[in-house]
Parts: C-alpha cells; sequence; structure tokens
C-alpha cells in the first residue's frame, strides 16, 4: 500500500486524501513539497524561522480545506499559490512592524536592514559571502517582481507555471522577471561591473 | 552587450546556484501538532465554548436579570404613563395652518364677529330691560292694588269681629282677663276658619264709646260722599 502510494502522482494523492482521508497520502505530500517550499519562501522573507511557520500554515490549509481543491489545477500550483499568499502576508506585517519600530526613530525616508541574527548551521556551512549578498539584494526588489524571479530562476518554473501561481497573464510574468532581474543588477553592480 | 550578456548569465547562474534551504528535522511533528491544535480549536469554538459551564451559569443570570429588569421597568413605564401628567401633544397641522393663512386677516374677522356678538348682546339687553321694566310697573301697580284692597277687607273684618265679640263663646278666658286696648287675637277652635286677618294678634279693640265715635264720623263721611255723588250727578257740566 506505503509503495502504491509513493509511486502516485502530487494530483493522484492529493484525490486520495480528499476521497479516503488517507493521512499517509498528505504527509507523503508534505515530505515531497517541505523542502521546495522552505526554500521559496525563505529566499522571499529573508527569515527563516517565519519561513517554517509559513510553511507549516500552508500545509495545515492544505490539510484542512483539501476539499477546495480542483482536479483541474496542479497540486504544485496550488500549494505555492496557497504559501505565496501567506508569504506575502507575512512579510507585509513585518515591514509594518520595522517600519513602527525603527522607522520612527531616525530619518523619515531612510530604512534600514535588519541583520538576520538567526544562526542556522545548516544554512549557514554552505552560505558563502555571495550567496549572503544576493540574498540581501533580492529583499530590496520589490515583492511582485521578486517573487517572479525567485520562482523563474531560484525554483525553475515554466512561465505558465509562475503566471498560474500568481493569477496573472504569462506575459506579465515575463515583464516582471525582466524588470526585477534589472533592479537586482542595480543592487549587485559591485559584484558584477568590478 | 557583450558584457551584458555575460553578467544577465552570471546572475541567473548565481541565483540558480543558490544554496537550498531545507526545512528542518522536526517539521513533520510540528505541522501534525499545529494540525491537531487547530482541529481541537474548531471543535471547541462551535458547541464548547458555547455550552460550558463557565459560560452558562452567568449567561443564564444575566437573562434572568434582564426579564426582572424588564417587568420592573414595564410596570414603573406604565405608572409613568398618567394621561394627567403627559402634556399635550404639539398639533402640527394647526400651527402649520396659521402659519399658511394671513394671520391679520383672521384677526380682522375675529373682532368683526365679536363686534356682531356685543351688538346683538346689548340690544337684547335693553330688550329685556325695558321689558322688565314694564313688567315691574304692572306687577308694582297690582301689587298696590292688591295692597288696597286687603287694607279695605281689614278695616271691615275688623269692624265685624268688634261686633261679634259678645256672641263670640269661644273666645278664650286669657282675652277677657287682658281687658285693655291691645289684646290677642281670637283664637278659633275651628281650623276651617282660620284665616289670614285672624292671624293678626296686634288688632286694636275699641272701646264703645270709642266705636260709637267711629260710625258717627263714618256716618259723616258716607253722607258727604253721597252729597257728593248726587251734587255730580246733578251737575255735570260743572266739571
Amino acid at each position: 500500500m506505503e509503495r502504491n502510494l509513493t509511486e502516485l502522482t502530487d494530483e493522484e494523492l492529493i484525490l486520495e486524501f480528499q476521497s479516503n482521508g488517507t493521512e499517509k497520502a498528505f504527509e507523503i505530500l508534505v515530505q515531497r513539497f517541505k523542502n521546495p517550499l522552505t526554500n521559496y519562501v525563505y529566499r522571499f522573507l529573508g527569515d527563516y524561522d517565519s519561513c517554517v511557520d509559513v510553511v507549516q500554515e500552508a500545509f495545515v490549509k492544505v490539510y484542512r480545506y483539501k476539499d477546495n481543491y480542483s482536479s483541474l489545477a496542479k497540486f504544485s500550483t496550488w500549494i505555492y499559490t496557497i504559501a505565496g499568499n501567506l508569504a506575502r502576508t507575512e512579510y507585509q506585517r513585518k515591514k509594518r512592524r520595522n517600519f513602527f519600530s525603527i522607522s520612527s526613530f531616525g530619518e523619515e525616508e531612510k530604512t534600514y536592514d535588519i541583520p538576520d541574527n538567526s544562526y542556522r548551521p545548516d544554512v549557514e556551512a554552505d552560505m558563502n559571502m555571495k550567496s549572503e549578498i544576493i540574498q540581501k539584494a533580492l529583499l530590496k526588489v520589490r515583492d511582485s517582481y521578486r517573487e517572479a524571479v525567485i520562482l523563474r530562476d531560484v525554483q525553475e518554473m515554466s512561465y505558465e507555471e509562475i503566471a498560474e501561481i500568481m493569477q496573472i497573464e504569462v506575459g506579465t510574468v515575463k515583464s516582471r522577471i525582466n524588470r526585477g532581474r534589472a533592479e537586482l543588477k542595480k543592487y549587485l553592480k559591485d559584484i558584477y561591473y568590478e | 552587450m557583450n558584457n551584458e550578456e555575460e553578467t544577465n548569465k552570471k546572475l541567473l547562474d548565481d541565483l540558480k546556484n543558490l544554496p537550498k534551504v531545507n526545512a528542518p528535522k522536526n517539521f513533520e511533528t510540528e505541522l501534525w501538532r499545529k494540525i491537531n491544535s487547530s482541529e481541537k480549536e474548531i471543535k471547541e469554538s462551535i458547541w464548547d465554548k458555547i455550552f460550558s459551564p463557565g459560560k452558562i451559569a452567568p449567561a443564564a443570570v444575566a437573562v434572568v436579570s434582564a426579564v426582572i429588569i424588564f417587568f420592573v421597568v414595564d410596570v414603573n413605564s406604565e405608572e409613568m404613563e398618567d394621561p394627567l401628567n403627559i402634556e399635550p401633544r404639539l398639533r402640527e397641522d394647526l400651527i402649520v395652518y396659521e402659519m399658511n393663512d394671513d394671520i391679520s386677516v383672521q384677526n380682522e374677522i375675529k373682532t368683526e364677529i365679536k363686534k356682531k356678538d356685543d351688538e346683538s348682546i346689548i340690544k337684547s339687553t335693553t330688550r329685556e330691560s325695558n321689558q322688565n321694566k314694564i313688567s315691574s310697573e304692572i306687577k308694582s301697580e297690582e301689587i298696590k292694588d292688591e295692597s288696597r284692597k286687603e287694607l279695605d277687607k281689614k278695616i271691615t273684618d275688623d269692624e265685624l269681629s268688634a261686633a261679634e265679640l259678645k256672641l263670640d263663646t269661644n273666645v278664650s278666658t286669657e282675652t277677657r282677663s287682658l281687658g285693655g286696648t291691645v289684646s290677642p287675637a281670637i283664637i278659633t277652635t275651628n281650623s276651617s276658619e282660620i284665616n289670614k286677618s285672624n292671624l293678626n294678634f296686634m288688632q286694636r279693640n275699641l272701646t264703645v264709646e270709642e266705636k260709637v265715635e267711629v260710625q258717627q264720623l263714618k256716618m259723616k263721611v258716607e253722607t258727604q260722599k253721597s252729597a257728593k255723588t248726587d251734587e255730580n250727578r246733578t251737575n255735570p257740566t260743572q266739571k
């Protein structure tokens, strides 16, 4: 039985979980999507703790609202949409909190980069200086552009999938990706134009 | 242009080769804990929170107190709604009527109506006063005539009663004993004979000599009267 479930596609697993309430199918989906989703949300938020919370919240929503899934769509686009919406909400919440806690003290228009002090040995071990700079540059890019760039260049999704996840046209996805890359290059000029 | 393409390639390669961030090891256990807690919250929120004894008791007390207050306030409100104490409702329709019409014209009409009423009242009062005067004059004349007649009757009755004094057997002993000029009225035993004139207790009882003198004077007056009437009959043209 277990062997059969692991061989099933994402869509078949969620249908099995929908129709029969098989929790093993849900667990297999969690195993398949926990790391890509964590990577995606971490690149978007830049904070590991809140990233894990967001991914877990996304899986809780899948568990609770499994009946809302339509078999016409891909499961990956559905769960990425849920995680993306939650990540955007969390980012806005963090932004407001940082605005009221720091910007009110100093100059009016200047914003501060909040250093990520969370020490993660498994992440820090693989991170070199360059990747750290790229991550900081990514966080400076506008939200909508950043999401499109991460999904395309980090997660390596197709334009059609990104369009479905972000619920926009493919042309809009392409333009957002280009603008996001241009912004990113501007912030990383010290690395690429030396 | 080549530099631009190179930088783009470098950027894309760097983004692809970014270290993959994985979920923590206790991800699944934390996830199941959250799922179970969320399920419990849903179940508790529907029934357990509503029917928990900690909330039913104060809710019941609140409902009972509300019902009691409602009835108490309702009874008081009935007492308070005494129609004698309530101010009369403002008649807006009347106010609008007065506001719309010309008030000065209305006042003029009212004064004219008052004048007419006053005149009619005055006329009626004058008529009534004239009628009253006439009637009072007539009445006064009638009263005078009656008083005259009564005086004549009295005099004749007195004469008759004086003549009958000797013959009356029912005269009380008290009247006899008084004797003088003033004596109480004659008390008659028969109730049907009681008259208004008999009730006069201050009648004068004349002596025989006085009576004789009175009769003589009367005779003289009658003779003079008869002489005058004869003269008037014989010489009517002299007047």
